[in-house]
């Protein structure tokens, strides 16, 4: 099982709690074993659905069908180590909002599975400690 | 051991029903934030308690798929249910990406409760 964990907060949802990101073990043997396109391939999908979005026009939206086949057919980036799977996650499954630009605080931060709390029954209040 | 890839599958038969695959699946334990497994999902984001966000592996064509979901307390007295969106509302991602699923305990839709085992099917 993966022992890595990405605490984060939003700064479109200032009072919401701090999120975790969960990475499957699936995906993570799938990355370190190389299986991954380069990362541009999901940013221009997710480009694409949320100028959908803006638009108004998400309910008709499909992707561009050569777009979405780069997802398995555009050259393999080769294996990353666990990190960097993690680092690649961020990129792709964390809103860029969050990693892609400077705020005054830490907005995520990378930590191991066993420094997320088990105890759930204040999860709502849970905030990432500067 | 082999594989068979295709683009599509149809019956022999005309007139017969289409095939139709799954796209994504996991089985997750909401109440500490881990996948017992999955096909096609790259993470789960816990937003806090009974609310989570599944992001695909591979995105797919649009938005047009169907999520069906089941899910479980601890105990019998402790059961949970599943509903597409955030908490309190009808939103939430709904995207060719990922979906948010909110849970809550069966005696009060207002009682969000982490499942222990939330399972989770995308058909398209």
């Amino acid at each position: 099982m993966n022992q890595y964990r990405v605490i984060f907060e939003d700064p479109d949802q200032p009072e919401a709690p701090a999120m975790v990101l969960a990475p499957s073990d699936e995906w993570m043997e799938m990355a370190m074993a190389g299986g991954l396109p380069p990362i541009w391939v999901y940013w221009q999908l997710q480009q694409d659905e949320e100028q959908a979005i803006a638009e108004g026009r998400h309910e008709t939206f499909e992707h561009d069908p050569e777009k979405l086949a780069l997802q398995y057919t555009a050259p393999r980036i080769g294996p990353l180590t666990e990190e960097e799977a993690i680092e690649y996650l961020i990129m792709k499954d964390i809103p860029r909002r969050v990693w892609g630009k400077e705020h005054n605080r830490p907005m995520f931060k990378i930590v191991t599975k066993d420094q997320v709390p088990t105890d759930r029954q204040f999860r709502n209040a849970w905030r990432l400690a500067a | 051991m082999s594989t068979l890839k295709v683009n599509s599958i149809e019956p022999a038969n005309a007139g017969s029903e289409d095939y139709f695959v799954g796209k994504a699946w996991a089985k997750f334990n909401a109440a500490s934030a881990s996948f017992y497994a999955s096909g096609n999902m790259s993470s789960a984001t816990d937003h806090g308690v009974g609310q989570f966000t599944y992001n695909f592996s591979n995105a797919l064509a649009d938005a047009d798929f169907s999520v069906t979901q089941a899910a479980t307390g601890p105990v019998s007295t402790h059961h949970v249910h599943g509903y597409i969106g955030a908490r309190g509302s009808e939103g939430g991602t709904y995207s060719s990406t990922a979906v948010q699923l909110s849970y809550y305990r069966d005696e009060n839709s207002a009682n969000i409760a982490d499942p222990n085992k939330a399972c989770i099917q995308v058909m398209r």
